[in-house]
């Protein structure tokens, strides 16, 4: 979709603040919404990119506005009802919940979850796929708008770059997020010259590289 | 905190545990999971790993060329793996060139090698 998150070359929000207070956490409920997503992802109840979508589609106004972690926050309570992990209409008197797992459940769940987080979870398929692009071919970013999620940036759609390298063949966030299947295709890191994609923008001297499945190119 | 704030922190609390409590009355998850998954996860969590990935390739060479031509193969070799770490590329400065790496799209950060991104990487700005 063409989001607020979508911030790449937009004027207006200052300079970066890099002054790092070390702190992972401010608050403990940011800890947590951290953990309940990374369980909930790991569980393989909400895909990553769904969660992702989820935080994109926060309208505009709230979006920018919203702390980092409650916007995470945000898209689980969307998205939990979405994929049919809660039942969209459903309250709950917290006080009548008993666990229903019992100890030895409890323990296996945290053990595989931390098992899961250790182990990764690829996004690599091994299918045949042919590439279309190669190693220095020019390919052009298509301008396409689709409605769900993306993971062009606005800013690139239309630019002529390179072909860097061919990553392999990946799963489609744009199929995942949305349960259309993987889509598996190859990936490509596509090299941008700064002079084309700013122009009269900057004087910086160099490239952006950027990770493009091959669904969003086109030859020029 | 001033009183706003401190409002503001037990709403988003409180909707934490709104949702806690329906996957717990589902069974997929227990009271507890979160927290220890954390305290499990937090454990290890942070840039040592990608320090000494770095460190190793300035006193191994063939180790820095293995690195360069497949990270997340050679990050396995000193037990580093996990989520957010599944394919890891790495480039290397030089004279010439001055590289960064920053997602343009949301706030994806190498997890497994770095930990947690600062609150500013994560920023609009």
């Amino acid at each position: 979709m063409n989001s607020v998150a979508d911030l790449g070359g937009s004027d207006g929000f200052g300079p970066v603040d890099t002054r790092a207070d070390g702190e992972n956490w401010h608050g403990d409920w940011e800890r947590k919404v951290f953990g309940l997503d990374m369980v909930v992802e790991t569980l393989g109840l909400i895909p990553t990119d769904a969660v992702r979508f989820g935080v994109e589609s926060v309208p505009p106004k709230h979006y920018l506005l919203m702390a980092y972690y409650e916007k995470w926050l945000t898209s689980l309570e969307k998205m939990l009802p979405i994929w049919g992990v809660l039942d969209p209409a459903e309250t709950v008197e917290e006080t009548t919940i008993d666990e229903r797992l019992s100890e030895s459940e409890r323990d296996a769940l945290v053990e595989g979850v931390l098992a899961a987080i250790a182990a990764g979870a690829p996004k690599t398929r091994d299918v045949d796929v042919l590439p279309l692009f190669s190693v220095g071919d020019r390919v052009r970013a298509r301008r396409i708008h689709p409605a769900g999620h993306h993971r062009m940036p606005r800013y690139v759609r239309g630019c002529v770059g390179t072909v860097q390298r061919v990553h392999g063949i990946f799963v489609l966030p744009d199929a995942v997020a949305h349960n259309m299947g993987e889509q598996p295709q190859p990936l490509y890191s596509v090299s941008f010259d700064l002079a084309d994609l700013w122009s009269d923008r900057t004087d910086a001297v160099g490239a952006l590289n950027l990770d493009l499945y091959e669904t969003y190119l086109e030859a020029p | 905190m001033s009183g706003e704030q401190l409002a503001e922190t037990a709403e988003l609390a409180r909707r934490i545990r709104h949702l806690e409590a329906l996957l717990v009355d589902k069974g997929v998850i227990a009271w507890d999971t979160v927290e220890r998954v954390m305290d499990g996860y937090e454990y290890d969590l942070g840039p040592a790993r990608g320090a000494r990935l770095v460190a190793r390739a300035w006193i191994d060479e063939e180790f820095r060329d293995r690195l360069l031509e497949d990270g997340t193969k050679a990050a396995a070799e000193l037990g580093i793996a996990g989520a957010q770490g599944e394919h890891l590329r790495v480039v290397a400065d030089s004279a010439e060139v001055h590289n960064v790496v920053v997602c343009t799209l949301c706030s994806c950060y190498p997890w497994a090698i770095l930990g947690l991104p600062p609150a500013w990487y994560k920023d609009a700005a």
